[in-house]
Order: structure tokens, then C-alpha cells, then sequence
């Protein structure tokens, strides 16, 4: 993958571009089977579901994946144990929204007191694909591949339980195993597909392509191949928008799917509506890599990153990966009656390789109007272990009274020779001041 | 239109509790389905002719009481439900739709076969809607797709055929011609019918048995007893008067008068 990744935008992310195409290709091969039964409620409220249990697991420091699974795997049994074969019913629909409620409110307070910070918030509920370690891919591969290749092998079955559970189960088939299966890859796959991408491009993955491919005059199996291609297309569209005109990767997926769907509903209206309203995404998808400035005026192409309060930006250089956050776990930084503020910061650096080289020293400078400040991040590279780093650490600074908010650079080298090298579109995640 | 005579009963209910939750819907209950006749299970909205027939079909288990079935197994069945309950957004053919009711003969890992794919367009052709096979399902009228899925319920070659509210909604050309079509495949094939409706015009001159539910109790025999005046008032709480009109049973409600 890295080889046919050499000479293009992606390979300084092979990890995310490969999840991402692993997932659009796969997700909606499982999300057909929940729009087609009307339970889009579930997907999201499972997908929910296991980034609390994604979160329990930062928070425990227990592994994440099966408790996400454990988690799924507890509402799915509730939800079959009280239903019938018949549906879900609208009191299933008000278990899931009250469980959706829950699971939404658990994954932000596990993490407030979880050792992670709000890079963690944002990577568990909204992704942070570009952070795909090669074991995440795997994992992710392996739970859509297994998943779609079981439901694959019990197709008949699963289908005539899906359309119609009554007749099916009067006709002998054991129709909770196959909604039990159903229900439980689903659990499966979006614990694994929430934990490297987030909730949001898992559900957005198992439900926009399918709705697209639905509107198509499709049979059964072009429905399912037009739903994969579709999500294969849209992540890769996604993926390209991302890279080259530096926008949020999940959001430009998600976006583009969203798009694929608008298209596909035209083209069943008319077949021109459906070529307009596909001239007029391309323009969009143009314009954004035309001039993608005037969309997104907080990057600097000298390397800083200006520090909304809720902005995320990636650092990425191969062969590590670097992001760091600035600031308190959620909302803005506030000034002591002196002026001054206290400014936290944590680090997480990833290497694709183990023992791949680093640079010697990392810092972090802070820059609020007038006033800078330089934090060592990493003094010395040299004698750290093999594998991942994390640091946290903070300082007082006192910004100038005009400045509104921090700016941040990635340097590198010893002190007395302090060198910006602004990593490629190098960041730093951070909050505005009051 | 045959009597019941001795044909021995193909399921028989005997003292039945059954409901959802903590209410309960048959209370004691008691009836038999003869085999190779057409049953017709009668009973105004809420008197639990569904739940009956759920309980016969296995999807509801008793609370108390027993369902046998002829010669100690469960028949082969066939099982058409209210034309509402199927999933129409699912992009499937009318033949995709009737081969799923071969699914439960294959095996675990089998794919329906070409004859499997033959048996359903031969299942289609017999009510009519052979012309109809390769259209989508959800592209159907709602008269189309009864006639699909009463191939689909015919195409495991059922013993019992069982059928819930199978003309609802439909018009009366489409109700007149879906039942003839019904009977007619029901005679050729020798399965038994259970017909679960609350019309009494529907199996006036089709049922050969009467399963009459009110209130979770129910009163059942041949249809030649229990199709007169007298029990369908005492039934429907309100005088009903059935009449015979060029040999063909018409049921009026208004004060009985005795038949014509």
C-alpha cells in the first residue's frame, strides 16, 4: 500500500487512506441491511454506544475494543430480549433514544476523567482517522471483512429474516440467530470501525452510501454493489478534498457521501437534475482545491495554526505523526485577574515505524499577540523508547491585552539553535482566549 | 363447497392460554384446523383470531394448554401475513421474493437453486402474475403483491396454508379474483387453509369449517352448522341475517327474518 501510495498526496497517511477506503468500501455493505429494515436509529445509537465503550476503556485504561463490543453486545440482547418477532416497535425506538441520550453523555464524562485530554473527545466522537496505525487497520479490516463475509454466507437467510421475520420464523427459520448475527457484526464492526474512525464517518459510512445506492433502479445485488462502490468513491473523494485543500478528513467524507446521496436522489427525479447536481459538486469539490483559503481562513501556510476553540488540526511528517493540544479539556482559556493564563498542553506522537528516526528535540511555540513563549516538548529524542509518546505538561503566559487568541508552531532542534521547521501542515490544537 | 365430513384435523388447540405481557387474549381455548378443508377463522378487530393464529403458527408459545399436530410433527406450512407486514423498501423481484419461501428447505450454506428460481416463477404463474416475475417487488400494487406473496406461501408445497386477513385493502374485483385464484390453487394442491378474517362475506362461500373467536373464547365446527342466523347474532352482538342468493350465501346485517 505504502509503494502505490508513494507518489501521491496520501502517503504521508497510508494508515487513514487505507481505513478509509477499507471502510467506505465494506461499512455500507452492513449499513444496506439497517437502512433496508428502517433501524438507522439503532446504527447510530450502537455506533453511540461504542465510542462509550471506546471512552470506559481510555478511561479504565482497559482495552477499548471489547468493552465497546461488551457494550453493543448488552443493548442488542436487551433489545432482542424484549422484542418480538415482529419489529422493534416504538417502544424499541424509545429504549434506543433514551440508550443514544446515555451513551452520548458517558463518552464526554469518561473522558473528562480520563487521563486523555480533548484530542481524545474529538478523536472518539468524531474520529481521527489521520491517526491509523497499521494495527487499527488491521483490526478494521479484519471485523468488515469477517463481518460481511458471514453475512454473505447465511444471505438467504438473513435476508428472508430481514424482510419479513414473521413469515420467515412461521416457516421454521430461527429468526433471533439470524437477527442475533446481524445485529451482532454490526456491534462488532462499528466498535472496531468507531475506534479509528469515530461515530461520526462509522455511522455517516453505514448509512449515506446505501441511502444513495437505494435510489437507483437497482436490483438486490447491484443495490449492494452500487452501495459499496459509492462509499468506496466517496471515501476516496473525501480522502483527496482532505489532503489537498487541508480540510477535516472525516467531515469531507462524511460531506461527500451526504453529496453522492443528493446526486443519486436527483438522477431518480431526472436524469438532468441528477447531471446538475452533480456539475454543481464537482464545482464545490473544485473550489475547494482551487483556492481553499477563503473556506478556511484559520491556516497559515507558514505552519502556525490559528487556535479555534474547537478546531482540531493533524500534524503529519513521515514516518511519525505529531498532535498536540493546547489548552483546557473543553471550552476557552480564561485570564487570572493579573492577566495571566495557565495554558496546558499534551502530546501524542506516533511512529509508523518503532524505531523509526525522529527529529532531535520538539518544541512548541506559543505566540498571543506580541508575547511568545517556547515549550520544550521533547528536549531529546535520542534515548526515548521505541513505539509511541505521550507528554503533557503546561505554562503560564501572559498574552498581550488585544490578543484573542494562540497561535502555535511545531520547532525542532537544540535550544541555542532553535529552527522553525514547520512539519508539513504542522499544528497544534488549541483554544481562544477571553 | 365440500363439509368436513371425517377428515381427521390437521392441528388441534386444546384449552389454550395465551397473550402478550400480563394480558391475556385466549383464555382457555379450544379448536381443531381439519386437514385438506378450508378453515375460516372469524372474529371482530380484538376478539384474538391473530393471536390464535400465532399460537398455531409457533411464533406465540402457550401459557397453558397443548397444539398437536397429525401424525405427531409440524405440518408443512404456508403463511401469508397482513399485506402491510413485508418490507417493501427492499429492492428484490417478485421471483427473489417468492424463492425466499424455499429458504428453510436448503441447507446451511445452499444458495436457492435454478429449480428453486423455476418452482417460483411456476408458484407465480398459477396466480396469475407469471408476467410480473422479474418486476421489482416495491414497484408492485398492493393486489400484485398478495398474488406474490400467495405464491410465495404456496411454493414450499404446504400442508397447511395459512393466511391472515388476505384480501385487506384490496378492492372488490381484486379481493373476488385473489380468492378464487386462492381456492383454486388450494384445491389442486390438497392443503388445508386457515383463514384468519373479520368479513364474514369473504368465507361465506368458501369455508367449509368455522372457527368463531369472541372475547378469547372461541366456538368452532363445521361451517354448514355454525352459518346461520342465530350464531352469527349471538357472535357479532347485532342481528345478522344470511341469505341465499342464486345458490351463494350473502350475509346482511339487519334483523333476522329467516333465510331466503
Amino acid at each position: 500500500m505504502d509503494g502505490l501510495l508513494a507518489d501521491t498526496p496520501f502517503a504521508v497517511i497510508p494508515g487513514a487512506t487505507l481505513a478509509g477506503l477499507l471502510a467506505g468500501a465494506l461499512l455500507p455493505l452492513l449499513g444496506l441491511w439497517v437502512v433496508l429494515q428502517r433501524v438507522v436509529f439503532l446504527g447510530v445509537t450502537l455506533a453511540q454506544v461504542a465510542a462509550a465503550g471506546v471512552a470506559l476503556g481510555l478511561f479504565l485504561h482497559l482495552p477499548a475494543l471489547p468493552l465497546g463490543f461488551a457494550l453493543c453486545a448488552l443493548v442488542i440482547a436487551g433489545l432482542l430480549v424484549r422484542r418480538t418477532s415482529t419489529g422493534l416497535g416504538t417502544g424499541g425506538d424509545a429504549a434506543l433514544g433514551a440508550i443514544f441520550c446515555a451513551a452520548s453523555a458517558l463518552s464526554l464524562l469518561f473522558i473528562a476523567r480520563s487521563p486523555a485530554d480533548m484530542d481524545q473527545v474529538h478523536h472518539v466522537l468524531h474520529g481521527n482517522l489521520i491517526f491509523a496505525l497499521p494495527r487499527d487497520v488491521w483490526a478494521l479490516g479484519c471485523s468488515l471483512g469477517g463481518g460481511v463475509a458471514l453475512l454473505l454466507l447465511a444471505f438467504p437467510r438473513v435476508l428472508f429474516t430481514a424482510f419479513d421475520a414473521e413469515t420467515a420464523a412461521a416457516l421454521g427459520l430461527r429468526t433471533r440467530l439470524w437477527q442475533l448475527l446481524l445485529f451482532g457484526v454490526l456491534a462488532g464492526v462499528l466498535t472496531t470501525s468507531t475506534r479509528t474512525t469515530g461515530s461520526l464517518l462509522s455511522f455517516s459510512l453505514l448509512v449515506l452510501p446505501p441511502l444513495a445506492a437505494l435510489q437507483l433502479p437497482l436490483g438486490l445485488r447491484g443495490t449492494f454493489l452500487a452501495a459499496s462502490l459509492l462509499g468506496l468513491f466517496g471515501a476516496a473523494l473525501g480522502l483527496v478534498l482532505a489532503v489537498e485543500a487541508d480540510l477535516h478528513l472525516e467531515s469531507s467524507i462524511t460531506v461527500t457521501c451526504f453529496a453522492l446521496v443528493a446526486v443519486c436522489a436527483a438522477l431518480r427525479v431526472h436524469v438532468v437534475l441528477g447531471l446538475a447536481a452533480a456539475t454543481l459538486t464537482a464545482l464545490v469539490c473544485v473550489a475547494l482545491l482551487v483556492d481553499p483559503d477563503p473556506l478556511h481562513d484559520s491556516h497559515d501556510h507558514g505552519g502556525a495554526t490559528h487556535l479555534d476553540d474547537t478546531a482540531v488540526h493533524a500534524s503529519l511528517e513521515a514516518p511519525f505523526i505529531i498532535d498536540v493540544h493546547v489548552g483546557p479539556r473543553l471550552g476557552r482559556l480564561r485570564r487570572a485577574a493579573d492577566g495571566s493564563v495557565q495554558v496546558g498542553w499534551s502530546l501524542a506522537l506516533h511512529r509508523h515505524d518503532p524505531d523509526g528516526s525522529l527529529p532531535p528535540a520538539l518544541w512548541l511555540v506559543v505566540t498571543a499577540g506580541d508575547t511568545r513563549h517556547e515549550e520544550p516538548l521533547l528536549e531529546e529524542t535520542a534515548g526515548l523508547p521505541a513505539g509511541d509518546v505521550e507528554r503533557r505538561g503546561s505554562f503560564v503566559l501572559v498574552p498581550a491585552a488585544q490578543a484573542q487568541r494562540l497561535e502555535g508552531q511545531i520547532w525542532t532542534g537544540p535550544l541555542d539553535d532553535l529552527e522553525a521547521v514547520p512539519l508539513v501542515e504542522a499544528t497544534v490544537v488549541g483554544c481562544a482566549l477571553d | 363447497m365440500a363439509e368436513p365430513g371425517h377428515h381427521a384435523p390437521l392441528v388441534t388447540v386444546r384449552e389454550v392460554v395465551a397473550g402478550y405481557g400480563r394480558r391475556v387474549v385466549l383464555d382457555g381455548v379450544s379448536a381443531e384446523v381439519p386437514a385438506a378443508r378450508v378453515t375460516a377463522l372469524v372474529g371482530v378487530n380484538g376478539s384474538g383470531k391473530t393471536t390464535l393464529l400465532r399460537v398455531i403458527l409457533g411464533l406465540i408459545r402457550p401459557r397453558a394448554g397443548t397444539v398437536a399436530f397429525a401424525a405427531g410433527r409440524r405440518p408443512v406450512l404456508g403463511y401469508v401475513p397482513q399485506i402491510d407486514a413485508s418490507e417493501v423498501l427492499f429492492p428484490v423481484t417478485a421471483t427473489e421474493v417468492v424463492v425466499m419461501g424455499r429458504t428453510p428447505r436448503l441447507s446451511l450454506l445452499r444458495r436457492p437453486s435454478a429449480a428453486d428460481r423455476d418452482a417460483a416463477r411456476a408458484a407465480l404463474q398459477r396466480f396469475g402474475v407469471g408476467d410480473l416475475a422479474e418486476q421489482p417487488f416495491r414497484s408492485l400494487s398492493g393486489g400484485q403483491r398478495q398474488r406474490v406473496l400467495l405464491a410465495r406461501a404456496v411454493v414450499s408445497e404446504p400442508e397447511l396454508l395459512v393466511l391472515d386477513e388476505p384480501v385487506r385493502g384490496l378492492d372488490f374485483a381484486s379481493s373476488a379474483s385473489l380468492l378464487e385464484s386462492l381456492m383454486r390453487v388450494a384445491t389442486e394442491s390438497g392443503a388445508g387453509v386457515l383463514v384468519a378474517t373479520h368479513s364474514l362475506d369473504l368465507v361465506a362461500n368458501h369455508a367449509d369449517h368455522l372457527i368463531l373467536c369472541k372475547a378469547g373464547a372461541v366456538r368452532s365446527g363445521p361451517a354448514s352448522e355454525l352459518f346461520n342466523d342465530d350464531v352469527l347474532t349471538d357472535h357479532h352482538d347485532h342481528p345478522v341475517r344470511v341469505v341465499d342468493v342464486d345458490g351463494r350465501r350473502v350475509v346482511l346485517p339487519g334483523p333476522a327474518r329467516g333465510t331466503a
